[in-house]
């Protein structure tokens, strides 16, 4: 009997009713979702990424060049007339002298702040002068635009006084706890043009006739349009920051405003920091 | 349901298989799993649950597969499947075996049931009690021996006799009972 079930069930061999070898595959091999990424998940990266690159090109095109090693004010000093014939120290008088013999402005003089402002009387020669203040604070290993390299730059080609206000005092360590201010005084001079007085033969390429004449610079080969291209200029040689003298500059990065018109030079807001220098 | 699916030699879907490998794992289920579903159906009350042993028996087949150190494929996966039967009784009956030793021979006219097809026997198997179905499948068609079947079942080899000779009683009854026209004898010989 035993034989003889053994052969009806040997070609037994029906459907299962459902497919089992998908069951089977699905315990053999389990999705895996290990590549499967939510969609809000790909949403939030694109997003912090956005946010990450905006940021960054806001930085960027916001940045101020090294703004922690140099904060710059400057103040608003009215124009005065100056009366007395300054005295040149002897390495910027010896290379003005050297200069221009038809130059018809002011020799560079070095003076302090207190000095321009006492000399608001006199009479040969006016001279409009524009005393712009620049406020630095440096780092150590910082070379200083200091006055003597712009002064011996000047003296070549006399366009601007730039002197230091008091710079003996300030050649003193400082310490962190008192943030020290460097006075550096440029002294711009400016001569009026006299309509009346009659103009010495200019040189090929000296002096030209300003559009407003009143606030032109005629500095021996040099002539400037107003003050403010002037001053921009100077003060582009000695801080080392992008800067614009506009009727009305910010930045944002460091919250400073200057403010410049043809008249004045005026700080709206300086900072200074505590360093630690040494001359 | 499964098309297309090329035929290998056992030596290669062997490889093939311990290599993980989908193509020869869905080709060796193409080529066994109709006669291992026959087997699980014998050992099972319903297809369910012949599909849910069929199921459990293939993956088991796969785990193992580099277990299998040749001799006749089919018949190590007939006896994973086997196994995976009693396996699944013995968990959803606590009362799978019962130790009586009080066995008796029944004999059924094979007459009788040459003349029956597969189904019309599986459908007469079904009925028995399945410790009865158990026994009587292993013996009477796998061919085990009681001592066997009484390793496999952790029962005496005498449980394993007098479970058969119930098993065979019933069946005899059930037969009786379904195709009364039928000529079956009965003897106290084993």
């Amino acid at each position: 009997m035993s034989e003889l079930l053994k052969n009806k069930f040997m070609d037994f061999d029906p459907e299962p009713e459902r497919d089992v070898w998908a069951s089977i595959e699905k315990e053999l091999r389990p999705v895996s979702r290990k590549g499967f990424i939510p969609v809000w998940r790909k949403l939030a990266v694109a997003a912090s990424l956005l946010i990450l690159f905006g940021s960054g090109i806001f930085y960027i095109t916001n940045r101020t060049e090294n703004p922690d090693t140099q904060i710059v004010a400057i103040e608003n000093i009215i124009p005065e007339v100056k009366t007395t014939t300054p005295q040149l120290p002897e390495e910027t008088a010896m290379t003005a002298s050297e200069g221009s013999a038809n130059a018809q402005t002011t020799p560079i003089v070095p003076v302090s702040r207190s000095a321009a402002q006492k000399s608001k009387s006199g009479t040969h020669q006016k001279t409009s002068t524009y005393i712009v203040q620049v406020t630095e604070t440096y780092k150590d290993n910082q070379p200083q635009p200091v006055a003597t390299e712009i002064t011996q730059q000047k003296v070549t080609t006399p366009v601007a006084i730039v002197s230091e206000n008091n710079p003996q005092e300030n050649k003193s360590v400082q310490t962190e706890e008192e943030p020290e201010t460097e006075w550096i005084v440029y002294e711009i001079p400016v001569r009026k043009k006299k309509a009346a007085q009659p103009v010495a033969p200019a040189p090929k390429n000296a002096v030209k006739e300003s559009r407003n004449s009143g606030n032109s610079l005629n500095l021996n080969n040099l002539e400037f349009d107003n003050v403010a291209s002037f001053a921009t200029q100077q003060l582009n040689k000695v801080i080392n920051m992008p800067f614009n003298v506009k009727e009305e500059y910010k930045s944002n990065h460091k919250n400073v405003t200057y403010q410049l018109n043809l008249k004045n030079v005026k700080v709206v807001q300086k900072k200074q920091k505590p360093i630690e220098r040494e001359y | 349901m499964l098309t297309n699916i090329k035929t290998y030699r056992e030596e290669d879907l062997v490889k093939g298989c311990i290599q993980q490998l989908p193509v020869y794992e869905r080709a060796l289920y193409q080529q066994y799993y109709r006669k291992m579903y026959g087997v699980c159906l014998r050992y099972s009350d319903n297809k369910e649950d012949a599909c849910d042993i069929l199921q459990d028996g293939f993956i088991q087949v796969f785990k193992y597969i580099h277990t299998f150190r040749g001799g006749s494929l089919e018949g190590w996966i007939r006896r994973i499947m086997v196994n995976m039967s009693i396996a699944h009784y013995r968990k959803k009956s606590k009362y799978f075996m019962t130790d009586i030793e009080d066995a008796h021979s029944v004999k059924l006219d094979e007459q009788v049931l040459s003349g029956m097809s597969a189904e019309e026997i599986l459908s007469v198997i079904k009925e028995l009690p399945v410790g009865y179905r158990t026994i009587f499948n292993l013996y009477e068609i796998e061919g085990y021996t009681h001592p066997e079947i009484g390793e496999m079942l952790n029962i005496s080899v005498g449980t394993s006799k007098s479970q058969l000779s119930r098993a065979k009683d019933m069946l005899r009854n059930k037969l009786k009972t379904k195709f009364p026209d039928m000529g079956l004898t009965y003897s106290k010989d084993l």
